[in-house]
């Protein structure tokens, strides 16, 4: 039993398999969730301002994104846009570039379309929790309305953002696993494959399954750490 | 004396209400002023006006000789004439608020130092020289590292106090500062008001304790219903009311009034 084990995880070389598409996940979770929380902040500020028309269209961007499955959002990125991109490389005679990189690429955005569409709301919500009180103490003092953003509003509302932002957080790394429709060998996919050739797909979704939960399990930790430094002078638990 | 403040015809209307109905008065140097009258009243409007922290609907505030002036257009908003001058402004009105309003996130010391370090430019280390010697002022000094939520109520207005006096404000509007306090933590705020008073520190306070402004005011002004009904010392006030609203409004704070 165990030496089956070994020789199909170290001999057929699925353990570095699995490895490389657990790699693939967290690289894309990770570029994804930050491209969408770094879109999202901005986005965030305009519809807490209420600024017109702007604060509308950020609006509806996100309530259509959380209003569909994930698995739409990213068909609809790869094979609206696939056939344009692959025209343009070629005439300029990109074509191999684009094959292997464009999965890749696609994949970032569409995680990032995502999980951006659901930190908007929860840095908006974080946003408006933030006493006035505290901002017009800021006001009187005459500060900077940019310090008083970056110094007291936006300190302020992280901490009561992160709870909200850990949840976006792991949705979007199981999201990644619906990337692999493009042909992306993430942890999911490369399963997948293992499971199909080898035959032994209970071993190898249970092996995909603890990779998942390993992953979910470090940034679980990090975000309480991070929890407990943020909520320094709020009585922290 | 110098004159710090001339707010003239102050109006503010919220929708179809005015909760201020074109009140004027002129404050000098070293005044010490208490605005009254029953809640609802436009006292803490008044005040809020004065910094913009509400903008007026109509009206005039002229500080340390820089006027901004507030008409309404014919589409009913308000125009502001000089908003330029705003900031300069609060940067020599220090507000106390009641809830305190310290940012949790900062410690004592990191309060006062603010707006030191991002409005008046200092370094970190006189920044922190001028706070501690505000914070000394305030018997606060010991309490430098602590976060606001270690702190009383008392301690915190204290902490707050400190905030506005290490920008050496020309004039300080407190807004009922001792109203969110549990009675046995009144004294010391009042304490702090009451030597800022008599070191000279010009001040415009919005409060219900009625015997403490009467001891630590010069003058007192009433309103009612948006409108200024009267502007005397506090010993004329009390005495000759010169409305009824006055002598009700008396009456219902300070039924046995000496």
């Amino acid at each position: 039993m165990l030496a089956d084990f070994w020789i199909l995880m170290v001999e057929r070389g699925w353990a570095l398999a699995l490895l490389r598409g657990g790699a693939v996940t967290i690289a894309i979770g990770l570029l994804g969730m930050l491209l969408g929380f770094v879109v999202a902040t901005p986005l965030a500020v305009l519809r807490w301002q209420k600024v017109a028309v702007v604060s509308q269209l950020v609006d509806a961007y996100s309530i259509v994104v959380r209003g569909v499955p994930g698995l739409l959002v990213i068909y609809l990125l790869f094979f609206g846009s696939v056939d344009m991109v692959k025209t343009v490389a070629t005439t300029f005679g990109y074509q191999d570039s684009v094959d292997n990189a464009y999965p890749y690429i696609v994949g970032v955005i569409a995680i990032a379309v995502i999980s951006c569409a659901y930190s908007i709301e929860v840095i908006r919500g974080a946003l408006q929790a933030v006493p006035y009180g505290l901002l017009e103490a800021a006001k009187s003092l005459a500060l900077p309305t940019r310090i008083t953003f970056s110094r007291i509003t936006f300190p302020l509302a992280l901490r009561l953002a992160l709870g909200g932002i850990n949840n976006v957080w792991q949705m979007t790394i199981k999201d990644t696993s619906l990337i692999s429709v493009v042909g992306l060998q993430e942890l999911m996919r490369t399963a997948a494959i293992a499971a199909g050739i080898t035959r032994s797909p209970f071993l190898f979704y249970c092996i995909a399954a603890a990779l998942f939960f390993g992953m979910t399990a470090v940034s679980q930790t990090l975000f309480s750490r991070a929890e407990r430094a943020l909520n320094r002078g709020f009585g922290g638990r | 004396m110098n004159e710090v403040l001339k707010v003239h015809e102050l109006t503010k209307a919220f929708g179809s209400t005015n909760v201020l109905d074109g009140i004027s008065f002129r404050m000098k140097e070293g005044e010490v002023i208490s605005l009254i009258g029953s809640s609802g009243c436009g006292k803490s409007t008044a005040l809020r006006c004065i910094n913009f922290l509400e903008t007026p609907t109509s009206g005039q505030i002229e500080f340390m000789g820089q006027a901004i002036s507030v008409s309404c257009n014919k589409r009913g908003e308000s125009e502001i004439v000089n908003a330029s001058y705003i900031r300069a402004f609060r940067q020599r009105i220090g507000m106390v608020f009641q809830n305190f309003n310290l940012w949790p996130h900062r410690t004592v010391l990191g309060n006062v130092t603010e707006s030191l370090v991002y409005v008046l430019k200092m370094s970190r280390k006189q920044a922190e020289e001028v706070a501690l010697s505000a914070l000394s002022k305030v018997g606060m000094a010991s309490f430098r590292d602590r976060y606001p939520h270690q702190l009383s109520g008392g301690q915190q207005q204290r902490v707050a106090f400190a905030r506005v006096l290490a920008m050496r404000p020309k004039l300080m509007l407190c807004d009922e500062p001792t109203s969110a306090l549990d009675p046995e933590l009144v004294g010391e705020v009042l304490k702090v008001i009451r030597t800022l008073a008599e070191e000279g520190a010009t001040i415009l306070l919005v409060t219900h304790e009625m015997r403490f402004a009467r001891d630590v005011s010069n003058r007192m002004i009433f309103l009612q219903e948006g409108r200024l009904e009267q502007d005397d010392t506090p010993e004329e006030l009390l005495r000759n009311p010169a409305t009824e609203g006055v002598k009700r409004f008396l009456s219902s704070v300070m039924p046995a009034s000496a």
